[in-house]
């Protein structure tokens, strides 16, 4: 087992070193290095102390010194943490930032600026003229840069700006029709039930209390209202777990596939024991990165499938099973049912398809299958079994992390 | 002793219809009362006109409480319960919906327990006839303790 890693891919260099702003900062460290040569080369030199002192402009005033200094200082302190900010801010977010090497010219300007004012508090005791000069000289250059390139931004941030407000405008939409959804759903939830139950009950009490004045036809067909009441509450239900899979808030994390498998076998325990079938995982399964919830969803309806569409006379049989590799597990359920037509197999997966009209079902079971899987990152298909006429669902997900590692990966999904 | 008093606040007639005779074939006992909008319960638990008359409308043991209400929805009447200082009586929510979200926020709001109303008219009557055994039998409110 490798031990967890902090970053997403290993680096062999500390990260700063890779870092854009790293390499800018050091060519303008050359250049600023360059520049003092040059000035030396042509007859300025740079670090020579030359005449007297400013102090002396200052009358040694302490009062008027000590306000130069202190406020030159202070100037100076400001102009270089505002860049550190800014340095911070384009550090952290080099890819989010839009410009972000303007941030990196306004950052120079306000270092050399800075700078400019640490000298005049050299200049005061130690006349190094030159070299405040060729500061002075950067800090023209930086800023005459810096004044220049950002001319040609203002249309570009206008355009940012009104792209903002854009999405901001349709973030806006997006979480009314999320509200209309919501209440959608929670009309379709509570009002369209009432009026089944209605129906349901009504007849059913006719045929309790007034049986013996019907004949066999009105019971025969109050019996077919009753089922189609039925399939139409099984049909409600399913659609607004279809609704709801996908808007639920979701934290993926470990989860244990041996122990979903556990849970929905001991919720589906009536029905696989009505249909004598049998539902089996030879080998333990793997941890799975994934939401225990939607992971019984996932199980609950592909070995209800399997056991439902059997031939008639077949004990039905769903065999679990999982590979691992890489980062991903592919878990497959193979069963032995009336399979699945090559033509058919994108098909099902959609919204009220049905492939036998003699089997009970909504035909939304398989659309919540992959729309859970969907929330889960995952994918999901289904393929033939060879020799044989059942079908195998397969569903790949991505595996769990290192037991160390979980909490992190955890963090970065949700 | 007297009859326990079930409030049933549903505003849907069939229900509430369905509801009575199911209890009545279970061989209920309780004194039942139908109020059909959350703002009449509270007024009812409260003892508010046109129910301040505490001789003519006795205390409720248990509210039987449907969540999509006119006026005033299950939710607010959970959410008015929850800041009285003396909720003695069990509240059971039952609605037709199965969203999580509902049932979560029921619990969240102080419900005692949560039923979907069911379907079918059998299991209707097992729901009253749960309902009667537990509520109307073992549990105890702090109105009313065992002697």
């Amino acid at each position: 087992m490798s031990p967890p890693a902090s970053s997403p891919r290993p680096e062999r260099l500390p990260g700063f070193i890779a870092h854009p702003a790293f390499r800018y900062g050091l060519c303008i460290l050359g250049a600023v290095i360059g520049g003092m040569l040059l000035f030396q080369l042509v007859g300025m030199p740079v670090f020579a102390r030359i005449g007297v002192p400013h102090e002396y402009c200052y009358l040694r005033e302490p009062r008027l010194v000590w306000l130069h200094v202190i406020t030159d200082f202070l100037i100076g302190a400001a102009y270089l943490s505002i860049s550190c900010t800014l340095a911070y801010l384009v550090w952290r977010s080099s890819r989010n930032i839009p410009l972000n090497w303007v941030f990196l010219a306004f950052g120079l300007f306000i270092i050399t600026c800075g700078f400019t004012h640490f000298m005049e508090v050299v200049v005061i005791w130690h006349p190094m003229y030159w070299l405040s000069g060729y500061i002075k000289a950067v800090t023209a250059a930086a800023s005459v840069a810096t004044a220049i390139v950002i001319i040609p931004l203002v249309p570009r941030v206008l355009r940012m700006i009104s792209d903002a407000r854009e999405s901001e405008q349709r973030r806006l939409e997006v979480e009314q029709l999320n509200q209309d959804l919501e209440r959608f759903n929670y009309s379709v939830a509570h009002d369209l039930r009432a009026p089944l139950r209605g129906l349901s009950a009504f007849a059913q009490i006719l045929i309790e209390d007034h049986g013996k004045e019907l004949s066999p036809e009105a019971r025969a067909h109050l019996d077919r209202m009753q089922a189609s009441v039925t399939r139409m509450d099984a049909l409600i239900t399913d659609l607004l777990k279809y609704a709801t899979i996908g808007r639920q808030e979701l934290r993926l994390g470990t989860v244990s596939l041996d122990e979903v498998l556990r849970t929905v076998r001991s919720l589906m325990e009536v029905e696989i024991a009505e249909r004598k079938a049998e539902v089996v995982a030879p080998e333990p399964l793997p941890l799975v990165l994934g939401d225990a919830l939607l992971l019984q969803v996932v199980f609950q309806n592909l070995i209800g499938n399997g056991i439902k569409f059997v031939p008639p006379g077949t004990a039905p049989r769903v065999e679990i099973s999982a590979e691992r590799d890489e980062d991903h597990v592919t878990i497959l359920f193979t069963d032995n049912g009336t399979g699945i037509p090559d033509m058919a197999r994108e098909r099902i997966f959609r919204l009220f398809e049905r492939l036998h009209s003699r089997h009970p079902g909504t035909g939304i079971g398989l659309a919540i299958t992959q729309r859970a899987v969907e929330r889960l990152q995952g994918r999901i298909g289904v393929e033939g079994v060879e020799g044989a006429s059942g079908s195998r669902f397969w569903v790949r997900l991505r595996a769990a992390p290192g037991p160390a590692a979980s909490s992190a990966a955890e963090k970065r999904v949700g | 002793m007297t009859k326990k008093v079930l409030l049933v606040a549903e505003d849907d007639e069939n229900d509430a219809l369905l509801l009575e005779r199911a209890l009545r074939r279970a061989g209920s006992e309780f004194q039942l009362i139908r109020v059909p909008d959350g703002e009449q319960a509270v007024a009812y638990l409260a003892g508010l006109p046109p129910y301040s008359d505490r001789s003519a409308h006795p205390p409720a043991d248990l509210l039987l409480l449907d969540l999509k209400m006119p006026r005033m929805d299950g939710f607010e009447v959970l959410r008015w319960r929850a800041a009285q200082t003396v909720h003695s009586f069990p509240v059971i929510v039952f609605s037709s919906s199965t969203l999580e979200r509902d049932v979560r926020q029921a619990y969240e709001l102080g419900a005692s327990s949560y039923a979907v109303k069911p379907l079918r008219s059998e299991r209707l009557d097992a729901f009253a006839r749960a309902l009667i055994a537990w509520w109307g039998s073992f549990n105890v409110t702090g109105s009313r303790l065992p002697m």
